[in-house]
C-alpha cells in the first residue's frame, strides 16, 4: 500500500511541475507581451517613423493613462516667485487706485508708504460721453489711441455713497503646492454693490484660482478676502450665506433632477417656502429648461448644466453672484437672457463678479475689469467710462496689443 | 474605405491598455494592501476548494450504482458536471468584462473619432479580455484537475489536456457570454435609470444567491461532521444525475477529451460551439457595439420623470443626508454594494447563525450562541461599512464644491456618518431581532448585541469617513462613478475584520476555553468584553474623525485621481 502511494507521488511530482511549468508559461507569455509592448514604443519614438494614425492612438494611450496629476487643470504657467518675498498687505491699498503695475515680480511689498501716494480721483458721477472727450482735448471718437483709452479707463469708477463694499480682496497669494510657484500672487480689488466686474486673463492667469479662494473653496497662503465684511476663513459660513456661485466645470449633483438640485440649493441656503416657487417660475422664464428639468442632470447636455448650476447659484438671489466662464456652452437665446439678467440683477444693487475669455461681452458687460497675467494683477480698469465714450471700441484689439507688450 | 482590421494598430490600443493596467502599480497609485489582500483571498478560495474538493471527490468517486462500483463513470459525472459549473462561472465573468470593456469603456467615445476601425478596436479589446480570462482558466483548471489526478491517477492524455484546456477554455467560455452578453446589456440598459426596480432585482438575486451559498454551506457542514453526504447520493439521485449529465454540453465533451474517449465526436463538438458561438458573437456584438456607441455618443438616456415642483424647506443637514442618499441610490453599484447589502445582512446573519451554532453544538456539546452571534453580526456589519470608504471620494468634485456652500464642515461629514450608521444600524436592528425571533438568543442579549454593532460601526464609519477624507481619490469617470477600490476600501476591511474577530473571536475562544471549567459570571465577561471595546472603538474613531477636521477642511483642495 505504501509502495503503491509513493509511486503514485513519484508519479504526480513531475506531472505537477508540468503543470506548475505551464502556469509559468502562462505568466511568463503574459509578462513577455507587457515588456515587449512597452519596449516598442521608444524604439519607435527613437526613430520617429510612428505613423499619424498609430501616434493618435498612443495620445489616447497617454491621456488614459492613470497618470497621478498632482495639480488642478487651472494651474497657470509658472510665476516668478517675488524675489523678496513681499509682507502680508498690512494696509489695504487705496480701492481706486488702479496704478498700472509694470513689473509685479519685481514690485515692493505693496503699500509701503500710503500716505505719500496721492490720492486716486474718483470718475465724476453720471459723466457723459462729450465731457470726457473734452477732459482729454479729443473731438471725436475716432482719435482715441489705445494710449488714450488706457488713461480714460485708469481713472477709478465712481461710486455711490450708499453703494456698500461686497468684496474685499487684499493681497491675495496663493500656490498649489509648497514647491510650486504662485498661482496668484499680489490681486488686490473691491467690489461694490451695483457693480459687474470682469476678471479677465490668458489660460491660466489665475481667474478660476482667484474666483475659488474667493468662494472659500481653496485656501491661499496669504492675503484676506472678505464679503461683506466677514472675513472667508474666520467667518465662513456668513461670507458664504451672501454669495451664489458658479464654476467653471459646472459640477452638479448628476443623480438628482433638475428640480431636485434647485430644491437642495433652496434648502442650503435656506430659502424659504414662501418664494421657492416664484422663484423657480422666474429662473425658469430666464433659462427656459423646460420639462427637462425633471431629468436627472446625467442627461443634460453641457449647456444644460451650465443652466441649472446658475439657476441653482440664483435660488438664493444672493447679493454677491461670482460666475467662472459663464457663457460657456450656452445657447444665443440663453447667452443673451443671461447677460441681462446679469444687467437687471446688478442695477438692483447686487455684485457680480466673473471670469471671462469673450472679451467683447466683458467690454459690454462689465463696469470695471481687473486684468490678470500669470498670477498677477496688471490693472483695475474702468471699462464702462471707456464704453460710454466709445462703445464700439475694440477692447479686444486693446488686450491682445496689451498682452504682446506684456 | 472599408474597415479592416489594422493589427499595427491592435498592437498599439493592446499596449495602452497595459499601460493603462500598468499604471495602477506605479507608486503612489499601488494599493499595496489590496494587492495583498487579493491574492490572499485567492490564495484561501483555492485553498479551500482544493481540501473540499477532494474530499467531495473520495466520496463522489465510491458512489456504487446498483451496487456496482464505477470509479471512471463517475469520474466523467464529475468532471463533466465540474467543468460545467467552471464554464458557467468563466461566461458571468466574459459578461461581465465584456460589458465593462467593450461597451462601457470610456475610451471607445475617444477612439471613435480617431482613425482606428471599429474592427481594430474590438479586435484588441477581445483579446485583451481573452488574457484577462485566461489566468482564471488556468487557475480552475489546474486546481480541478491536479486535485482529481491526485485521487485517481491518469495518464498523459489528461495531462496534455489540461494545459489545452487552459487555453482553450477562455475561447469558449468567451464566445458563449458574447452572446449572452447582448441581453444582458439589453437589461442594464432597461434597468438604468429605474432605480427602485433595480433595486428590488439586485436584492432578491442576492438574498437568492445567498441562499444558494448557505444551502451549499450547510452541505459542507453536513459533510465535516459526518457521512450523511454519502447517503445524499442514493439510487434515485444517482439516476437524476446520470440523466442531467447526458446534456451538460459543452462540460461532456470537455470531460471526454480530458478522460481519452469519443475524441473525435468531443472534438467536433466543442469546434463547432466554438465557431458558432464566435461567428454569431462576432456578427451580433459588432452590431451592437455600433448601437451602443451611438447611444452613448447621443448622451445619457433621456428618461422622462413625473413632473414635480421644488419641494418644502428641509434643514440643510437634512438636504445633505438626501443627497448622498439619492447619490448612492441612484448608482447601480452603489445600491448592491451598500443599500442591498445592508438588506440581505439580516438573512447572512441568521443562515450562517444556524450553520455555525450546530457545529459548535456538535463540536464542543455546548451552547455559544450568544459569542456566535457577536461575531456574525459584527463581521458582516463590518463588511456592509466597507462602503462608507468611499464617503468623501465618490462625490468627487462636488465635496469641493461644497465647500462654496454656507454649511459648517461638521454638518458635511456627519450627514455622511449618520445617513450609514442610519442604514446599518436598521440591518442589525433586523439581525437582532431576527436571532431572537429564532431563539437563537434571548431577547437583551439581542439588544446588547444591537447596541454593541451599533457602536462598532460607528467606529468604522467614522474611521471611514476620515481616512477617505485623508486620501481622497477623486474618479475621472464621466458620471463621477468610482469603480475600482483602492488603498482605503482594503485599509477599512482589514481594520472592519480585525475588530470584528477581535471582538467576537475573543469571547468565543473565551467560552470555548472555559466550557470545561465552568467560571462563575462568565456570562458578565462576554458582554464586558464586547461593551468595553466597542465603546472604546466608538470613542477613539469619534476622536480620529475630528481631530483637527476643521483645519484639514479649510486646506482641502481636491482629491488626487484614480
Amino acid at each position: 500500500m505504501n509502495l503503491e502511494l509513493l509511486a503514485l507521488v513519484g508519479w504526480q511530482i513531475p506531472v505537477l511541475a508540468v503543470l506548475v511549468a505551464v502556469i509559468v508559461l502562462i505568466v511568463a507569455f503574459q509578462g513577455y507581451l507587457l515588456f515587449l509592448l512597452f519596449k516598442k514604443p521608444k524604439k519607435k519614438a527613437e526613430k520617429s517613423d510612428e505613423t499619424p494614425r498609430e501616434l493618435a492612438v498612443c495620445c489616447v494611450a497617454a491621456s488614459s493613462a492613470e497618470e497621478p496629476v498632482e495639480e488642478p487643470v487651472e494651474e497657470p504657467a509658472p510665476v516668478e516667485e517675488p524675489v523678496e518675498e513681499p509682507a502680508p498687505v498690512e494696509e489695504p491699498a487705496p480701492v481706486e487706485a488702479p496704478a498700472p503695475v509694470e513689473e509685479p515680480v519685481e514690485e515692493p511689498a505693496p503699500a509701503e508708504e500710503p500716505v505719500e501716494e496721492p490720492a486716486p480721483v474718483e470718475a465724476p458721477a453720471n459723466e457723459t460721453a462729450e465731457e470726457i472727450l473734452e477732459e482729454y482735448g479729443l473731438e471725436s471718437v475716432e482719435e482715441i489711441t489705445p494710449e488714450i483709452a488706457e488713461e480714460i479707463m485708469a481713472v477709478p469708477t465712481h461710486h455711490d455713497e450708499e453703494a456698500r463694499e461686497v468684496v474685499c480682496v487684499e493681497g491675495l497669494y496663493k500656490k498649489y503646492s509648497k514647491k510650486a510657484d504662485y498661482a496668484v500672487a499680489d490681486v488686490n480689488f473691491r467690489c461694490y454693490e451695483g457693480e459687474i466686474v470682469g476678471l479677465l486673463g490668458h489660460n491660466g492667469a489665475g481667474k478660476s484660482t482667484t474666483l475659488k479662494c474667493l468662494e472659500g473653496m481653496l485656501p491661499f497662503e496669504k492675503g484676506n478676502i472678505s464679503i461683506y465684511g466677514h472675513d472667508v476663513i474666520k467667518e465662513p459660513i456668513e461670507a458664504k450665506a451672501n454669495m451664489g456661485f458658479v464654476t467653471d466645470n459646472h459640477a452638479t449633483f448628476v443623480k438628482m433632477t433638475g428640480m431636485q438640485y434647485l430644491s437642495f440649493m433652496a434648502d442650503v441656503y435656506k430659502v424659504p417656502n414662501e418664494v421657492r416657487k416664484e422663484r423657480v417660475e422666474q429662473l425658469e422664464e430666464i433659462f427656459q429648461l423646460g420639462d427637462a428639468i425633471n431629468n436627472l442632470i446625467s442627461s443634460y447636455s453641457h449647456g444644460m448644466r451650465q443652466k441649472v448650476c446658475m439657476m441653482g447659484s440664483l435660488m438664493h438671489m444672493p447679493k454677491l453672484w461670482v460666475l467662472d466662464e459663464p457663457m460657456t456652452g450656452l445657447d444665443p437665446r440663453t447667452m443673451h437672457a443671461v447677460q441681462q439678467f446679469m444687467r437687471e440683477y446688478a442695477n438692483k444693487g447686487n455684485c457680480i463678479i466673473f471670469s471671462s475669455h469673450a472679451l467683447i461681452t466683458v467690454a459690454r458687460m462689465c463696469d470695471r475689469v481687473v486684468l490678470l497675467r500669470t498670477g498677477h494683477q496688471l490693472d483695475d480698469l474702468n471699462i464702462k467710462r471707456l464704453m460710454t465714450v466709445d462703445p464700439n471700441f475694440d477692447f479686444e484689439e486693446y488686450f491682445l496689443k496689451h498682452e504682446r507688450q506684456d | 474605405m472599408k474597415d479592416r482590421i489594422d493589427f499595427r494598430q491592435v498592437g498599439t490600443l493592446l499596449r495602452k491598455q497595459l499601460q493603462e493596467r500598468a499604471s495602477a502599480y506605479k507608486k503612489g497609485n499601488f494599493d499595496v494592501f489590496g494587492f495583498l489582500l487579493r491574492w490572499f483571498l485567492v490564495a484561501v478560495f483555492l485553498a479551500v476548494f482544493i481540501v473540499f474538493f477532494g474530499r467531495f471527490t473520495d466520496i463522489y468517486l465510491s458512489v456504487k450504482t446498483a451496487g456496482v462500483l464505477q470509479e471512471r463513470t463517475r469520474l466523467y459525472e464529475l468532471l463533466s458536471i465540474v467543468y460545467t459549473l467552471i464554464l458557467l462561472f468563466l461566461v458571468i465573468g466574459g459578461i461581465s468584462q465584456i460589458n465593462r470593456r467593450l461597451f462601457d469603456a470610456d475610451d471607445i467615445k475617444l477612439l471613435m473619432g480617431m482613425p482606428v476601425g471599429a474592427r481594430t478596436i474590438f479586435v484588441a479589446k477581445l483579446i485583451s479580455i481573452y488574457f484577462g480570462q485566461l489566468l482564471v482558466s488556468a487557475a480552475c483548471v489546474l486546481s480541478v484537475n491536479v486535485t482529481v489526478a491526485i485521487h485517481v491517477p491518469q495518464d498523459w492524455i489528461f495531462y496534455l489536456m489540461t494545459a489545452v484546456f487552459c487555453f482553450l477554455l477562455p475561447l469558449v467560455s468567451l464566445a458563449i457570454s458574447a452572446l449572452v452578453a447582448m441581453p444582458y446589456h439589453a437589461v442594464k440598459q432597461f434597468l438604468k435609470n429605474r432605480f427602485v426596480l433595480y433595486f428590488i432585482l439586485i436584492t432578491l438575486l442576492t438574498g437568492a444567491l445567498f441562499y444558494v451559498y448557505s444551502v451549499v454551506l450547510g452541505a459542507v457542514r453536513d459533510m465535516l461532521l459526518g457521512d450523511s453526504l454519502r447517503y445524499f447520493f442514493n439510487e434515485q439521485v444517482m439516476s437524476f444525475l446520470q440523466t442531467v449529465t447526458k446534456y451538460l454540453y459543452p462540460g461532456v465533451w470537455i470531460a471526454d477529451f480530458l478522460l481519452g474517449q469519443n475524441l473525435l465526436v468531443a472534438g467536433l463538438g466543442l469546434l463547432g460551439v466554438l465557431v458558432v458561438c464566435l461567428v454569431i458573437a462576432l456578427v451580433v456584438i459588432r452590431s451592437l457595439m455600433r448601437w451602443v456607441m451611438q447611444s452613448r455618443i447621443a448622451g445619457d438616456v433621456n428618461f422622462i420623470r413625473r413632473k414635480s415642483e421644488i419641494r418644502q424647506q428641509k434643514h440643510p443637514f437634512l438636504a445633505l443626508m438626501k443627497k448622498d442618499f439619492l447619490l448612492i441610490f441612484r448608482t447601480p453599484s452603489y445600491t448592491f454594494s451598500y443599500f442591498s447589502v445592508a438588506v440581505v445582512m439580516p438573512l447572512m446573519v441568521y443562515f450562517c447563525m444556524t450553520i455555525g451554532s450546530s457545529i459548535v453544538t456538535k463540536l464542543v456539546g455546548m451552547n455559544c450562541n450568544v459569542e456566535i452571534a457577536i461575531l456574525l453580526t459584527f463581521l458582516f456589519g463590518a463588511l456592509t461599512n466597507v462602503f462608507c470608504a468611499t464617503n468623501i471620494s465618490r462625490e468627487g468634485e462636488m465635496f469641493l464644491s461644497e465647500k462654496a456652500y454656507p454649511i459648517d464642515y461638521k454638518a458635511v461629514f456627519f450627514s455622511k456618518v449618520l445617513l450609514c450608521l442610519f442604514v446599518t444600524a436598521v440591518s442589525q436592528l433586523i439581525s437582532a431581532v431576527l436571532l431572537a425571533a429564532t431563539g437563537y438568543i434571548v431577547w437583551w442579549a439581542a439588544l446588547f448585541i444591537f447596541l454593541g454593532g451599533v457602536l462598532c460601526s460607528f467606529a468604522q464609519i467614522c474611521f471611514a469617513t476620515r481616512y477617505d477624507f485623508n486620501h481622497a481619490k477623486f474618479s475621472t469617470e464621466e458620471d463621477g462613478e468610482i469603480k475600482e477600490s483602492g488603498n482605503t476600501v482594503s485599509a477599512v476591511i482589514v481594520l472592519g475584520m480585525a475588530v470584528s474577530f477581535l471582538v467576537g473571536g475573543s469571547v468565543l475562544l473565551l467560552r470555548l476555553v472555559f466550557a470545561l471549567r465552568p467560571v462563575v459570571g462568565l456570562d458578565y465577561l462576554t458582554y464586558l468584553i464586547v461593551g468595553v471595546v466597542s465603546m472604546c472603538a466608538a470613542g477613539l474613531a469619534y476622536y480620529y474623525l475630528i481631530r483637527k477636521l476643521g483645519k484639514k477642511y479649510h486646506e482641502f483642495s481636491g482629491g488626487g485621481q484614480m
